[in-house]
């Protein structure tokens, strides 16, 4: 069942798409930055994008903030959000279950597809952001916006650890587009109704005069792996932020086994 | 008291099944019938009349609200284990469109938990007929080949119960004939086909058993042979209209005339073939045609015309 559901990712113009997507975000970002230059135009801002031209894992860094921003988050509402409607607007998901398979099973493959694509994209963008910034801003160590500086071995390291927080963070607006999909037969209203989450909750998150409720949205610690680059490492909202998840994560993928379940395949 | 063990032998057996969709529509009410093993079994209905309703609770697709259904002899729940020995061509034919026929049918066979070489691949795309097109993306087919490649998928665990969603719809008369010849092969080997179809003539053609619904309700159910004994009405063609409907509406052992196309529906009640001729044609009234309908025409034809009204 899940090498099905794996075969049916392989082959298919979209997952090229994507992977052109991913390998065009970082190439573009290192073109832009080296064209331009920030730092003429930040004043006495010292983000992690100001100083990106300082060193290719400067770069990468920057890159990686901007992926995770906007670019995974698409790709993964997408892939989360059609996983199960997509079967509908095709009219297969009935055929899927016709054969001797449970749908708990079925979900879960679709789920466990879509998490392992979800991760490998991730490790691909941070592999290509690495790759784009040392040819682009060369192999020196990693100067942080708090004034200190990283060696590239150490740098390096803690950029590989982004790559499953990144992933899981995102977990939170990944598992409503899965519910919504389980439910719909159009693959756009799962990733609609996810990405509509996730652009809310960053809006919301930018009014700072609404509290700590704040903290509670599932696009708060989105970021929080910066914190790997301060120094001491600061992990309590990278922590904090991956506990958070949970609950999105229980509620939503459960009500969406708990729906598929009772849903009347019509498809 | 005396306590029997009865074994289930029915391939299909559905007990005051019942289903009302969220919303409040009713689309199946209180259908029990059974399908023994062996049996090609038509569900005739009229569009809308809850055919693939029913038949998508007989597969554990849609939720019934009350009643269940049985394959062989299993209480059926989705993803059931017998679901191993069931073919299924339901409402239309449906592929992921951007991978071939073959590709398709391999994923549909390996979804289930076999190794494709299990699979009875070769007899199911010679049933296809796609040729060259099979390794063609399945988006690209036309209704025929899609329904086609929809029937071999069906067939490729060679299934103990076949059940198939007006299989002839989009197909050319060929294509229809073939597929007609196709169940015939299917039921020769012993399996059990159900086939659903609006068309009484297929039905009549093809199937040993039938049960006609019409809003979500069993109207006639039986063996071909028993539906299609002479009925009680007849179809007359006469020159003069106006008055055979006069004549014959207060003629004693008429329960109903109506018009039909250019001649008359007559539905008697019992009032011989021959009387009724020969009163019109004392009235000076001409037959051209009088034939006789059998039960399930009766039943059916009713059904149409109460339906169109």
């Amino acid at each position: 069942m899940i090498r099905v559901e794996f075969d049916k990712q392989v082959g298919r113009l979209r997952t090229y798409v994507f992977l052109g997507i991913i390998v065009a975000f970082p190439a573009l970002l290192n073109l832009i930055f080296r064209v331009a230059s920030p730092a003429d135009h930040a004043g006495a801002d010292q983000s992690f994008v100001v100083l990106a031209p300082n060193s290719g894992l400067n770069m990468a860094i920057a890159t990686l903030g901007h992926a995770g921003d906007v670019v995974l988050p698409l790709l993964g509402v997408i892939l989360a959000g059609s996983a199960v409607a997509e079967e509908a607007s095709w009219g297969t998901l009935s055929y899927l279950l016709v054969r001797p398979v449970t749908r708990r099973r079925l979900l879960a493959s679709k789920l466990l597809v879509v998490a392992v694509l979800i991760i490998a994209a991730t490790a691909l963008v941070t592999l290509l952001a690495v790759v784009a910034g040392l040819i682009a801003f060369g192999w020196r160590p990693v100067e942080t916006p708090s004034g200190t500086t990283l060696p590239t071995g150490i740098a390096l390291a803690r950029i590989a650890i982004t790559t499953p927080y990144m992933a899981w963070i995102m977990s939170g607006v990944i598992s409503v587009g899965f519910f919504i999909s389980s439910l719909s037969n159009s693959p756009l209203n799962g990733a609609a109704a996810a990405f509509g989450l996730a652009v809310s909750s960053q809006i919301l998150d930018s009014f700072s005069f609404i509290g700590d409720v704040r903290t509670f949205l599932p696009t708060h610690y989105w970021r929080a792996w910066e914190g790997l680059f301060a120094n001491p490492v600061s992990w309590d909202d990278m922590i904090v932020g991956s506990i958070l998840q949970l609950p999105y994560v229980i509620v939503f993928v459960a009500l969406a086994f708990w729906s598929f379940r009772r849903k009347d395949i019509l498809m | 008291m005396q306590y029997s063990m009865t074994v289930d032998d029915s391939a299909v057996r559905l007990v005051g099944l019942s289903k009302v969709f969220r919303g409040g529509v009713t689309a199946v009410t209180d259908l029990s019938f059974t399908v023994s093993r062996g049996q090609v079994f038509g569900l005739l209905g009229p569009n809308g009349s809850g055919k693939t309703t029913t038949l998508r609770m007989m597969l554990g697709l849609v939720h019934p609200t009350s009643g269940s259904a049985y394959i062989f002899g299993h209480r059926m729940i989705s993803g059931h284990p017998v679901l191993r020995r069931v073919g299924a061509l339901i409402e239309r034919p449906a592929f992921v469109p951007y991978l071939s026929g073959q590709r398709n049918l391999e994923l549909f066979w390996q979804a289930g938990g076999q190794p494709v070489r299990e699979a009875n691949l070769e007899p199911a795309l010679e049933v296809a007929g796609l040729g060259d097109a099979i390794e063609r993306k399945a988006g690209t087919y036309s209704k025929g080949m899609l329904q086609r490649l929809g029937l071999a998928q069906a067939l490729l665990n060679q299934p103990d119960l076949l059940v198939l969603d007006e299989p002839t719809i989009g197909l050319d008369p060929q294509e229809t004939h073939r597929v007609r010849q196709l169940v015939r092969e299917v039921a020769e080997g012993g399996s059990t086909v159900i086939l659903s179809s609006h068309i009484l003539a297929e039905v009549e053609q093809v199937c040993s058993h039938a049960a006609v619904i019409d809003r979500g309700r069993l109207v006639a159910y039986g063996a071909i042979s028993d539906l299609t004994r002479a009925g009680s009405s007849v179809y007359v063609e006469v020159d003069d209209v106006e008055s055979a409907v006069a004549i014959l509406s207060v003629l004693t052992g008429v329960a109903k005339v109506s018009r039909e196309g250019p001649g008359l529906s007559v539905r008697l009640d019992g009032l011989e073939r021959e009387a009724l001729v020969s009163a019109l044609v004392q009235h000076g009234i001409g037959v051209e045609t009088i034939t006789s309908r059998h039960r399930l025409e009766d039943v059916f034809l009713q059904l149409l015309t109460e339906k169109s009204q």
